[in-house]
């Protein structure tokens, strides 16, 4: 992924996985992984439920034994084969789902559970250092069942801060957030963890939240990951259709001819951007809903089967080659009737096919 | 979640469990000995009518119990009226009674020469004497009669929590789909609380057929009492294993359907509990009903026959307030106290264990050791009898073979055999609670604590006992209980000479001297409604 070449130290990840493989009971979960991230960066692991992603949170926390390949947290070797660093040594702080507070202790001695090396005094400015910085100052008295979901993950955050962890594991933290709050609690820790200079690894299975909160995605599939990059590669240049088709909408064409310039397909030719670089073995050209513009023409094959209004967009089902069908984004402006015969044209670009 | 747990831990845990399983294994194996032709001689003359005997009273008890306690489940659940709250654990409290206590009770109100019999002979004219018994009270119908009044609440219980817990959105859609009040009952809730009300029968008969004092003391022979004359008639302890190995399989096929029941309960009790809303208000002729009904139920089952006992216990009081009560009083409790230390140490054990061992395997001790819930009082005591006495004889024949003088029977003959039966038949409750309370601690909060810098052991007693305080204690009480309560164990462990509270009332019944220990059997009861009072705080904050 981020290693291109030998240009970047290696000490400077804060996280190394190397051909890591995990079985749950003679059952493979994970594969031959691995995973490198630098200091500061936060990563979200993105794939469907039972993917494993959840399972590589697990063996960087050291609750569960790996079967092949390293994890390396900062320059510690911390799981091998035949040997798990105990979690309590990791230094690394989680976050789970259900925020997994201690229900028996106060705000307060939530946060200082984790710090009791610090004198009395220490604790009690760590705390209230971390209750502003998670705007819950005022509320060290509180217990958990007192306050809301999104206020009890932000103590989970305060309390794993506060013990300064290397690392900082987040597992689906937002799943149980309404969804009214949740995309200002997202960007609201975000900011958060940037600020204290952060290494994160989110685990999610929304792309929203992976886009939203997370600087790399990696996209897991069935015990590997298929391609890690910022969202704007994985969504423009996708490595194959498992990631084209979790990321976002994608349509996909017959190539029927290579060109220099281009490739011909069922709806006609489609440029490439400068010179073509798509391999001539590869059958099939995706493209984005929104790369495809719509223009009324009668003489066109091709009709508008169903349409939605999206308020920021209109949705369009266009039928062609009498069963295929095409989604298409369309701006508010560009209105069609049902039924009525248009054509579809597609700016120059640089080309995605597989 | 992963941990690495020593080995002493797993070998400790083993040990405890093939300790508490070995009286079912001596069962079993004693059953294959040799005998004095006992068993074989009672097979063919007796022995087959015990069996259809026991399967009576069982199948009467289920009857009787279902068609008092799923109505009453029914009412409470669906409809308010004056009252309901209370009725709720008001109908729990049968099962604090002793059931022979109120067999006797009974037994005086209803026999030939009571005043029930009297008076209707006076109606019907009928000369009393000889030929003159309307009723006769030492019979089947008895037994059934006695044991359902005591133990209805279990299925009310389970039934009434199944009703509650079906979202009130599945009765509103089969209203709505033209089903009335009857017909949705009658095909949404009762098929929906079925397997909950499996469960409660399932309990019902293993009650039933483990009760010993009721049908002994209204002369109907069953397999309970066949084990106990046979072990203290015959002194034959074959006989006795494979009469108890013959309930076993009774036991082990209930259990198996209770085990069906609460997989089925998965499935069907998922929604959250229904909205005070949803309950019917009754009308005033309808809520009068309602309320004759369950009064009856209750006067019934507690209400007359409590106040019989303390009737007895406030007359009889100068005879009863002794020395021999306050050394019974004494001896109950200590036993129990004893029990009940040793049932929490073990239940904690096993129970920490299971959460904190990935292995699957670390479940197993956890189960082998409540294997021995399900045994009945008298089977569990030749169970524990068979390797307890191959000891002390082991002993002896040591002590022999250097010429010193024998021990005796050390563990037999004393207060050991009834602490083991205890503990083997109550660490279930302890290891039970103690695993469903931590199993409602998430398992992040482990996790969280490990990524903390804690270690498992701090994390025992800075996390998980502060929050399973409370199941610690719940269980540790109802250990406690029942141990006060126990007494087809006691009747046939105890060593000579030594009386509980509850071996002392079941003697006085059978003298038909119940008066003069009634002052014992109310502080059974009382030890008794502890319980049952915690039982329903806990369903009353569970909604």
């Amino acid at each position: 992924m981020l290693n291109q070449g030998n240009d970047i130290n290696q000490n400077t990840y804060q996280l190394e996985v190397k051909e890591l493989s995990c079985q749950y009971s003679q059952e493979s979960v994970i594969s031959d992984l691995s995973l490198r991230l630098a200091k500061n960066e936060i990563v979200a692991l993105l794939g469907p439920s039972g993917c494993g992603k959840t399972t590589l949170l697990k063996s960087v926390a050291g609750l569960m034994p790996i079967t092949k390949g390293s994890i390396k947290i900062g320059e510690n070797l911390v799981s091998e084969q035949n040997f798990t660093l105990p979690s309590e040594q990791r230094k690394i702080g989680m976050i789970f789902q259900d925020y997994a507070l201690f229900p028996h202790l106060s705000v307060f001695d939530n946060i200082a559970f984790g710090i009791k090396n610090l004198t009395k005094d220490e604790r009690a400015v760590r705390i209230e250092e971390m209750l502003e910085l998670v705007k819950l100052s005022g509320l060290a008295e509180r217990y958990p069942h007192e306050l809301s979901g999104g206020q009890q993950q932000r103590v989970a955050i305060a309390r794993a801060l506060a013990y300064k962890p290397d690392l900082l594991l987040l597992d689906e933290p937002f799943s149980n957030i309404d969804s009214q709050s949740r995309s200002a609690l997202m960007r609201e820790i975000r900011t958060i963890l940037k600020q204290q200079n952060v290494t994160a690894i989110l685990v999610t299975h929304s792309k929203d939240e992976a886009f939203m909160f997370a600087d790399k995605i990696a996209v897991f599939d069935q015990g590997k990951i298929a391609q890690v990059g910022s969202a704007k590669e994985l969504y423009s240049r996708p490595a194959n259709k498992y990631v084209a088709d979790f990321i976002g909408k994608a349509n996909y064409l017959t190539i029927r001819k290579h060109a220099d310039d281009g490739v011909e397909t069922d709806i006609g030719f489609i440029s490439a951007h400068t010179t073509n670089q798509v391999d001539i073995n590869k059958k099939v050209l995706m493209l984005r809903p929104e790369q495809l513009v719509v223009a009324s023409e009668n003489s066109s094959p091709l009709t508008i089967l169903e349409r939605l209004f999206c308020g920021s967009h209109w949705n369009y089902l266009i039928g062609h080659c009498e069963d295929k069908q095409l989604l298409v984004e369309a701006h508010t402006n560009d209105e069609f009737d049902l039924g009525s015969r248009v054509n579809l044209n597609v700016a120059a670009h640089s080309l995605v096919a597989f | 979640m992963y941990q690495n747990l020593s080995r002493k831990w797993l070998v400790v845990c083993w040990l405890i469990a093939l300790v508490l399983v070995s009286p079912i294994a001596a069962l079993v194996w004693q059953s294959f000995a040799d005998d004095q032709a006992i068993f074989s001689h009672l097979w063919q003359t007796v022995l087959p009518d015990y069996i259809l005997n026991s399967i009576l009273v069982t199948f009467g008890v289920i009857v009787l119990t279902s068609l008092i306690g799923i109505p009453c489940a029914w009412i409470v659940a669906m409809y308010d009226f004056p009252m309901r709250k209370t009725f709720i654990w008001l109908l729990l409290l049968p099962l604090a009674i002793p059931s022979y206590v109120v067999a006797y009770v009974y037994t005086d109100l209803l026999e030939c020469a009571g005043p029930i019999q009297s008076l209707m002979r006076g109606f019907l004219g009928i000369e009393s004497g000889v030929g003159g018994c309307l009723y006769e009270i030492r019979s089947i119908g008895s037994a059934i009669l006695i044991l359902s009044l005591v133990l209805f609440p279990y299925t009310y219980l389970l039934a009434r929590a199944a009703f509650m817990e079906q979202s009130a959105s599945l009765i509103k859609s089969a209203r709505v789909m033209g089903c009335n009040s009857w017909q949705s009952f009658y095909r949404v809730s009762l098929p929906l609380a079925r397997p909950a009300i499996v469960i409660g029968i399932t309990l019902v008969a293993m009650e039933t057929l483990a009760d010993f004092a009721v049908v002994k003391y209204f002369a109907v022979s069953t397999l309970t009492t066949a084990v106990y004359d046979t072990w203290l008639g015959y002194g034959d302890l074959t006989a006795a294993a494979r009469i108890s190995s013959l309930m076993l399989v009774f036991i082990f096929i209930l259990i198996a359907i209770e085990k069906l029941g609460h997989q089925k309960r998965k499935y069907y009790q998922k929604s959250t509990g229904q909205s005070n809303d949803a309950r019917k208000q009754l009308s005033g002729r309808e809520a009068l009903i309602v309320l004759s009904f369950l009064i009856l139920v209750f006067t019934a089952s507690f209400l007359f026959p409590f106040l019989t006992l303390a009737k007895y216990a406030i007359e009889y009081f100068e005879q009863s307030w002794n020395n021999q009560f306050l050394e019974y009083s004494f001896n109950s409790l200590f036993v129990a106290i004893l029990v009940s230390l040793i049932c929490l140490f073990i239940g904690l054990l096993l129970a920490y264990f299971k959460r904190l061992s990935v292995a699957k395997s670390s479940a197993i001790p956890g189960k082998l050791s409540s294997t021995g819930y399900a045994l009945p009082g008298t089977v569990l005591a030749i169970g524990v009898l068979v390797p307890l006495t191959l000891l002390d004889y082991k002993i002896n024949d040591i002590f022999e073979y250097f010429e010193l003088p024998a021990p005796g029977l050390i563990f037999s003959g004393s207060l050991f055999a009834i602490v083991f039966a205890y503990v083997v038949r109550f660490s279930a409750i302890s290891v039970g609670a103690i695993e469903s309370s931590l199993t409602k601690v998430s398992p992040s909060i482990d996790m969280v604590s490990a990524t903390m810098g804690i270690s498992p052991l701090k994390r025992m007693f800075k996390i998980h006992l502060p929050l399973v305080k409370k199941g610690l204690l719940a269980a540790t009480t109802l250990v406690f209980i029942e141990s006060m309560k126990e007494l087809p164990a006691a009747l046939l462990l105890r060593p000579f000479g030594f009386e509980t509270l509850a071996t002392h009332v079941y003697q006085f019944v059978s003298d038909e001297q119940l008066e003069l220990a009634a002052l014992s059997a109310i502080v059974i009861v009382f030890v008794g409604l502890i319980p049952v009072i915690l039982l329903n705080r806990f369903l009353e904050q569970g909604r």
